[in-house]
């Protein structure tokens, strides 16, 4: 599977001299040997079955480029994703820039493809449960640093958890072109941050914690649904930390709840703010794939 | 498969001609009990010097691109195979006899999970200016909070203690080391071995990295962030043994509302404010004892560094004069 992934990136239409490949070996046994070992764009270097962020915060700061990608190693590249890449980060001053997802079920057998639609300050999107697959993302490297990295201590949540703290800060490009094959485990219905829902709320919650917050959901919630969807992340906030008994946290969440919907102005009499308020986080592009895929059967 | 390795010593370099020293004072300790390896993370963007340590069977070398110093850091602890961790910078380095301390210490205590020893702080004549060691053991977190001193370059630890606090918060540049000790004394236990185990360079030519004008900031900011984690207000207490440390945590939460008022956090403020008073209240049977507002009042505490300077850099100017 590795020798797949790695040989996709070395595949890729675009002078060697643009790209490096690095592969972190976190099995903790030495890999078996293979070909692309012997090319010189591939360094690879072992850690001691730490966690993936940990990992791939590594190979991140060994890293030389301009941006990152970070693929795993059950998934591949299109021949001309980089190609693509490259064309959009001469056009966009984003710090994240992506292009579309074929998801593959464990049989390489096509599921659906991921087109997000997000362009430019989308943390609203992000925060509410829009996702991105980091296999078809390119992540500026110096924004990646100043961010922090992966957060180290989420497991499962932490490609969702990078990309709300890099939209925070950074906006977002999309290519119309498709980049990465992912492999969905299971029968493609679960995603990377509903599994760890735990987790996930965890990571939102230190989010929320941050300066600007308020103000940058607000510039990115622009029709009465993502309005909406903003007052809903301050409500759910605030009963999670009710329930946690974090108690100033929860008087915080619910003056910012309250403002976020006395700034939503005439918005609250749309259907669509209340539907918003009051439906499940889910993500549009996930869906309207998989409703996609079940028109074409 | 678990490693044999007992420890793994990590220098983080930017290029500096000192990091030979660093690297000699490792790989020529006297110790055969265990095994242990030498991680150079070359963090200065450059390949390093060809030099003879290069060819020691005990050294890796990783290259980080410009990293700065906690994704340097971290990306050595990624790499290491040893039971514990230790970092040492490339303008310090070991004292004979350091190796043997920490496995005792080590043997004696298990299940701490930050050993240290003390630290020897020198001129350029390698003259001591001073030796320090707070002698913590056990929960140690409100002295660690309050501002007592277990340097890194004199310590060892637990690697999965490390990993499980999340390793060196690349947010704090100059002082990561103190926040790492403070979430590790919020983790678990400390042991302390007496003698000097590092030395500490800080003669008239000692140059710094560190942007130390972000210091104040960063702590403040670390102490917040540990604040809000759950159970601290009991880690605190149960730790506080004296009038002078109960003095010391009622200071870390007043200090804390300020901050969060600047920063518009009304609500985190208006705890800290409940907190404090909790505090206050608790502290009341040692309100009569004049090592409470010692405690309260003093801007560094007792064996740490700037103390020392402080006293040093007075005497200089006094004997100058």
């Amino acid at each position: 599977m590795l020798t797949r992934a790695v040989e996709s990136v070395l595949a890729q239409r675009l002078p060697a001299s643009e790209f490096e490949v690095i592969v972190v070996n976190d099995s903790g046994v030495p890999l078996p040997e293979a070909d692309w070992q012997k090319s010189d764009r591939v360094q690879i270097v072992a850690t001691n079955r730490r966690e993936r962020s940990v990992a791939r915060n590594l190979g991140a700061s060994i890293a030389n480029g301009r941006y990152l990608h970070f693929l795993d190693d059950d998934d591949w590249l299109e021949p001309y994703a980089y190609r693509h890449l490259l064309q959009l980060s001469q056009s966009s001053e984003a710090k994240w820039l992506y292009g579309m997802t074929q998801l593959v079920d464990r049989k390489n057998k096509p599921l659906i493809q991921l087109r997000h639609g997000l362009q430019g300050n989308c943390f609203m999107q992000v925060m509410a449960g829009e996702w991105i697959p980091l296999q078809s993302s390119w992540i500026e490297r110096n924004t990646f640093m100043k961010i922090g990295g992966f957060n180290a201590l989420l497991a499962g949540p932490e490609d969702i958890d990078l990309l709300r703290r890099v939209l925070l800060v950074e906006k977002i490009a999309e290519t119309r072109n498709l980049i990465a094959h992912v492999i969905m485990g299971g029968n493609g219905s679960t995603t990377d941050y509903s599994r760890h829902p735990q987790a996930s709320r965890q990571a939102r919650e230190q989010i929320l914690d941050s300066s600007n917050v308020f103000h940058r959901m607000r510039s990115s919630a622009l029709t009465p649904f993502w309005r909406g969807r903003m007052a809903r992340v301050y409500l759910t906030s605030t009963v999670w930390n009710l329930q946690r008994r974090h108690l100033f946290t929860a008087a915080s969440r619910i003056s910012l709840s309250i403002a976020s919907i006395l700034h939503a102005g005439n918005s609250i009499l749309a259907k669509d703010f209340w539907r918003a308020i009051s439906g499940p986080y889910s993500s549009i592009a996930f869906e309207a794939g998989i409703g996609e895929a079940q028109r074409i059967k | 498969m678990t490693s044999e390795i007992f420890f793994s010593y990590i220098i983080p370099t930017i290029g500096r001609a000192s990091l030979e020293t660093a690297i000699q004072s490792v790989l020529k300790q006297e110790f055969s009990q265990a095994d242990f390896e030498v991680i150079v993370v070359n963090d200065s963007g450059d390949p390093l010097p060809k030099a003879d340590w290069q060819d020691s069977p005990r050294i890796q070398i990783i290259n980080t691109n410009k990293s700065e110093r906690s994704f340097a850091r971290n990306s050595g602890a990624a790499v290491a195979k040893g039971k514990y961790l230790a970092f040492l910078d490339d303008d310090d380095w070991m004292l004979p006899g350091a190796f043997e301390n920490f496995w005792n210490v080590a043997k004696k205590c298990p299940d701490a999970v930050w050993l240290y020893g003390g630290i020897r702080i020198v001129d350029e004549q390698i003259r001591t200016l001073a030796e320090i060691n707070s002698g913590l053991n056990g929960n140690c977190f409100a002295q660690i909070m309050g501002g007592a001193w277990a340097p890194i370059q004199a310590s060892l630890i637990q690697a999965r203690a490390f990993f499980e606090i999340g390793g060196f918060n690349p947010f704090i540049c100059g002082t990561e080391d103190e926040d790492l000790c403070r979430r590790a004394a919020y983790y678990g236990e400390f042991a302390n071995t007496p003698p000097a185990v590092a030395c500490l360079y800080r003669g008239q030519t000692w140059t710094t990295s560190t942007n130390y004008l972000r210091a104040p900031e960063d702590t403040k900011y670390s102490r917040d962030l540990i604040l809000s984690k759950p159970g601290v207000f009991h880690r605190l207490r149960t730790s506080a043994d004296s009038s002078y440390w109960h003095g010391r945590v009622l200071r870390v939460y007043l200090s804390t509302i300020s901050w969060n008022l600047k920063r518009k956090r009304l609500f985190t403020a208006l705890s800290r404010i409940l907190y404090s008073l909790v505090v206050f209240a608790s502290s009341i049977p040692h309100i009569f004892a004049r090592d409470y507002w010692a405690g309260l009042r003093a801007y560094h505490v007792p064996q740490t560094l700037h103390f020392v300077m402080e006293k040093y850099a007075h005497e200089r100017i006094f004997r100058e004069a």
